[in-house]
């Protein structure tokens, strides 16, 4: 029971960190390497702030900033600095390793007896408390970023991946909008990172390995799994796959795995649903 | 509403899942030891078959304990999903490798009374891993002190002491912190170049290879990685390597005063025992044993004289 409830924690946390890369992998078709720096930056962030003795809950809205900002470099250095997608994500990500390094001043901080949003005393502190609590900051975020892609802003934003020319044609400014969707996207990573920072204790200057695999594979997950559902936004479909994601990976712990083995059955699981997906897709063409 | 039904159904789903997994993996009477290994490395290696062998040789055979031993690939994720399952697990005892390792457990067991034990984290400390009643362990930090007094006693006409290290390795910061002190203590001028990932090795060699006369290895997993293509290039340059650990000095540096991990992991062992034996509180205690290595190839090739009081003590190796 208490492992299905560590699992979801960390499961949700990667949901955020699925919503922001379905931000900008699915609707700004944009794959944005930025997050596996993001996603210490809002550790750090959050870390050192909160041994500085601000308050957690500040802590991780500073952390929120600093991924919006991050999120805007890259969106810079690709409208303004006219330099590929993928590139621009590499430079910051790599830009951010050393910003990591500088902020914590050490690659390791402990949080271990530091005030934390989920041992503040006011929601208690068990397990379950703690996943709760979780849920509740991801279903608010997914509720807000649902009602933000339907607002006119976000129209335009959901069209700058699918449809530049109605953007342009209404008289926006792709490149503005592009910026302000990586901005949210990378946002939305680093303030997992604070979540993650705290729940387990410590940040690491290399606890970013891996997220940018794990967020790809969350939303591409969720959103082969629901299609077909209409009825399941994107947004849902990313939490989803996520924690289906961590779901898999516990299971296999379960079964005996050997860790060596758990990226392989990653890799087997995706491209199975891709092509369950793409059979099911023939199919109802035929 | 339909939405919201969707995902409960979908916990549910995973929920049960691992429901059934739990009951599957309970009922055995046996002693149950969760040992997390953050990465494949020779070093960390050592220390787990240091740790099981001395355990086995304690009388916890796998006929009495289950080993339940994982690697986390250097994913720190992974490892709190490993630390979390030795928890569910009902482990009677964790044992994490390397500082990440050993925090995801200590994090993982935080609101149980599961003893943890890590083994490898040079600064504890600052690890957040002291003053807990629960948690107790191993040390590596390095005797800098000991590098230093080698340098004074096979390098004589040293003057600038140079030190390359991985500055996202906590481990290495701390040791480099302490390396610096010693050196500055002794007079010795200390240079320092970093690097991100074993491709920046050789580059941040060579900005230092002009500045320094004798270069410092700490315990870096990057840096000893790198160790044949370091040792090659000083012995091009006639600059004397002073390894942390004894398997760099088969590698091609000139000497070290360090410890074998094996001994650690084994050192691990000896307080794992009195922890299952029902003790508690135990402080975490420093490496015993440390032994100096020279390479006598190394020696020879750059004219060096060993002193007799060190010659007497000293492992040689070729």
């Amino acid at each position: 029971m208490s492992f299905t409830v560590s699992i979801l924690q960390q499961g949700l946390i990667y949901g955020i960190i699925a919503l922001g890369v379905y931000i900008s992998y699915k609707i700004l078709d944009f794959p944005d390497l930025t997050v596996d720096g993001s996603f210490t930056l809002g550790a750090s962030v959050a870390a050192i702030s909160i041994i500085s003795g601000v308050d957690p809950w500040v802590a991780c809205v500073l952390a929120l900033t600093c991924g919006l900002l991050a999120g805007i470099i890259t969106g810079l250095l690709h409208v303004y600095g006219k330099i590929t997608n993928l590139l621009c994500g590499i430079i910051t990500m790599t830009a951010l390793y050393s910003v990591n390094l500088v902020i914590m001043e050490r690659p390791n901080i402990s949080l271990a007896g530091q005030p934390n949003i989920f041992r503040s005393g006011f929601f208690g502190s068990d397990a379950i408390t703690r996943l709760i609590l979780i849920a509740i900051i991801v279903l608010i975020i997914k509720l807000i970023l649902d009602w933000f892609f339907r607002t006119k802003k976000g129209m335009l934003i959901r069209a700058v991946g699918s449809n530049p020319q109605l953007v342009t044609s209404i008289g926006g400014n792709v490149g503005t909008y592009k910026i302000i969707g990586l901005s949210i996207s990378n946002g939305l990573v680093a303030f997992a990172g604070s979540l993650m920072a705290q729940l387990q204790n410590f940040a690491d200057v290399g606890m970013s390995s891996g997220v940018i695999i794990l967020g790809l594979i969350s939303v591409i997950l969720g959103i082969t799994i629901s299609k077909g559902l209409k009825f399941i936004s994107g947004s849902t479909a990313s939490i989803v796959g996520a924690v289906i994601y961590q779901a898999v990976i516990g299971t296999a712990l379960y079964l005996g795995m050997p860790t060596a083995f758990l990226r392989l059955t990653m890799a087997t699981l995706l491209v199975t649903i891709l092509l369950i997906g793409r059979i099911k897709r023939e199919d109802t063409l035929k | 509403m339909k939405k919201a039904l969707v995902i409960l159904v979908v916990m549910a789903i995973v929920s049960a899942v691992f429901l059934v997994g739990c009951e599957n993996s309970k009922g055995t009477e046996n002693l149950r030891i969760g040992i997390i290994q953050f990465a494949p490395h020779p070093s960390l290696d050592n220390c787990r078959d240091g740790f099981v062998n001395t355990m086995k040789a304690h009388g916890f055979t796998e006929d009495t304990v289950t080993y339940d031993i994982q690697n986390a690939n250097a994913d720190m994720n992974l490892a709190n999903t490993i630390a979390q399952k030795m928890v569910a697990d009902a482990c009677d005892l964790i044992v994490g490798i390397a500082t990440p390792a050993a925090q995801a457990a200590f994090n993982a067991a935080i609101d149980t009374d599961i003893p943890i034990i890590f083994i490898a984290v040079s600064n504890p400390v600052a690890a957040g891993l002291s003053g807990h009643s629960n948690v107790t362990g191993v040390s590596d930090v390095l005797q800098v002190d000991e590098q230093i007094d080698l340098i004074k006693a096979l390098l004589p006409e040293a003057k600038t002491v140079g030190v390359l290290f991985n500055n996202g390795e906590v481990n290495s910061v701390n040791q480099v912190e302490m390396l610096g002190e010693s050196a500055a203590k002794s007079g010795f001028g200390f240079e320092t170049a970093t690097v991100a990932n074993v491709s920046d090795v050789m580059l941040a060699l060579e900005s230092l290879l002009t500045k320094i006369d004798v270069l410092v290895n700490v315990l870096d997993n990057t840096v000893v990685s790198a160790m044949p293509s370091i040792a090659d290039r000083c012995a091009e340059a006639g600059i004397a390597i002073i390894g942390s650990e004894e398997e760099q000095v088969r590698n091609g540096a000139l000497a070290s005063s360090g410890f074998d991990y094996t001994d650690v992991g084994s050192q691990g062992a000896d307080l794992a025992k009195r922890i299952l034996d029902g003790e508690r509180n135990i402080n975490f205690e420093l490496v015993k044993e440390t032994q100096v290595t020279i390479n006598e190839a190394v020696v020879q090739a750059l004219g060096i004289n060993v002193p007799e009081e060190l010659a007497a003590v000293a492992e040689f190796v070729k």
